[in-house]
């Protein structure tokens, strides 16, 4: 079964992999032989994941990357370019939440969760896709959208909103790059355990919250590799485009 | 990450083809011990005998899952030698002759229902019963991109995979917090002796009418069908329930 998940040789690039869902996926990666770029704003906290991958035999590079600049968007697929190669497995992770309610909302806290989670995510995706189409050789783009892209909560206009039109992104460049052998999916998972939200779920609210949920428990990383994989690899889920992939143990079927 | 089912006890109904007899032999590869039904007699025991001639630990039943007395003598049966379920792959199904609805006869429709819809909730019922006590098992409903979108000539088999969608998430949302996870594949049409039914008597172009509007332009192989379900069963895959997971080239998606 191993061979299902083998990426060696493949560039596979992800983004907000600093902390949380994409640092877990950067080393998922270069756990399965690809060279991994890691994609943040921030080098410094990048540098350190780097290191624990090459400590542990893997390979990958960090590259600084703002997903609102289509300058530093392009400069990084050059950079990675001249280095790696052609980035064939993209996982479009950058995203930010903020959590207030609809009536609260102000213009700059909506445009700036819209630009990070659904035009950052775009412009990935198609600066991605136009150099496996130059280069003529395959691809796998996995957006990282959310079970909040299906469902609603309460003070989560924005990031339900971009997570929500990022499927319809992802759907529609299934459709559009399916002919030329590039495969879009989208992973939604339900609450996983970071560092970004580890203190929330400690807290009394939080923890009255997991007990609300139909397994009462927070997910862990690591259940989110096959999925993840699932998605990323040619081999494992090679007739799988354009599927939104929902992984909360059952959280998105019963009561938010 | 090494996916074997060394140790897994693994039920898989309709068994002797298509889906489920590539899977039974994927599962054998990886170590499972198999418990098998079909309604066709001969070719699961000729399955049996050979899987068993290889090293594998199998039981084969011919059962009827639209029986409720076939199905439960089953499981009883399976129970008392393995004494345990670890995986349920509800995999038999059948198709309905290809008809508009107003043409369709109710004969026909019965029958899918039964077979499709009453016998994974027959499975179900017995599958669940056997892993609440263990606080753990995995269920996996083949169910079809039929039961995510209307499928003109397909009504009953579209409506018994709605149905097995719907029972899905429902057992899902009841059992998650008793460990179980329940899941439904949904595959579009690949090259099994189930598209060569539909396909009896008509010409090369009907197949390639049934890929007319996948994003990929062509079916699935079986193999990518089965992987997936392979993956999805395997124990690194602990927090997926409820989903439905198309493997559909993108048809459903767009």
């Amino acid at each position: 079964m191993m061979t299902y998940f083998n990426l060696e040789n493949k560039v596979a690039l992800v983004t907000g992999a600093s902390s949380g869902i994409g640092k877990h996926f950067a080393k998922l990666l270069a756990q399965q032989g690809a060279k991994v770029v890691l994609g943040a704003r921030r080098k410094d906290k990048l540098d350190t994941v780097v290191s624990e991958i090459i400590d542990v035999g893997g390979t990958a590079m960090s590259v600084v990357l703002d997903v609102t600049d289509p300058q530093s968007i392009s400069a990084a697929f050059d950079h990675i370019y001249s280095h790696y190669g052609v980035v064939q497995v993209l996982s479009n992770n950058a995203g930010i939440s903020d959590s207030i309610l609809a009536l609260s909302t102000t213009e700059e806290s909506w445009n700036s969760v819209i630009e990070t989670n659904l035009t950052g995510g775009w412009r990935m995706a198609i600066s991605m896709a136009k150099q496996c189409v130059e280069n003529n050789v395959s691809g796998s783009i996995v957006n990282t959208a959310s079970i909040l892209g299906l469902r609603v909560s309460m003070g989560q206009s924005s990031y339900a909103t971009s997570k929500a039109a990022l499927i319809q992104l992802t759907r529609s460049l299934a459709l559009e790059l399916s002919r030329k052998n590039i495969r879009a999916n989208a992973l939604c998972p339900g609450y996983f355990l970071t560092e970004l939200n580890e203190e929330y779920f400690q807290t009394d609210k939080g923890k009255k919250y997991i007990q609300s949920m139909p397994s009462q428990r927070l997910g862990q990383l690591n259940e989110l590799d096959v999925p993840f994989l699932l998605l990323a690899c040619e081999q494992a889920g090679s007739y799988m485009n354009g599927s939104v992939l929902v992984v909360d143990a059952g959280h998105s079927i019963s009561n938010m | 990450m090494n996916i074997h089912f060394k140790n897994k006890t693994v039920f898989i109904s309709g068994a002797s083809s298509g889906f489920g007899l590539l899977i039974t032999k994927k599962m054998a590869e990886l170590g499972a011990t198999l418990l098998l039904v079909d309604k066709q007699s001969d070719p699961l025991q000729k399955l049996s005998k050979q899987l068993e001639d290889d090293g594998t630990k199998v039981m084969a039943l011919t059962c009827d899952v639209s029986n409720e007395n076939d199905v439960s003598n089953t499981f009883d049966q399976f129970m008392e030698k393995f004494g345990r379920i670890d995986i349920a792959i509800n995999n038999a199904g059948i198709i309905n002759s290809m008809n508009r609805i107003a043409d369709c006869p109710f004969d026909d429709f019965k029958k899918v229902i039964e077979v499709n819809l009453s016998g994974c909730f027959l499975c179900l019922k017995q599958q669940i019963k056997h892993m609440v006590p263990k606080k753990k098992g995995v269920i996996l409903n083949v169910a079809s991109v039929s039961g995510l979108i209307g499928s003109p000539f397909l009504g009953p088999y579209s409506a018994s995979k709605h149905g097995v969608i719907g029972l899905t998430k429902t057992a899902a949302a009841e059992y998650g917090r008793k460990g179980l996870r329940v899941n439904a594949i949904c595959p579009t049409f690949a090259n099994t002796p189930m598209l060569d039914d539909i396909a009896k008597g008509k010409d090369e172009k009907f197949k390639e009418q049934l890929y007319a509007n996948i994003p990929m332009q062509r079916l699935a192989q079986p193999e990518e069908v089965v992987n997936v379900m392979i993956m999805l069963c395997s124990e690194y895959n602990t927090y997926m329930n409820g989903a439905e997971i198309p493997v559909d080239g993108g048809l459903t998606a767009v």
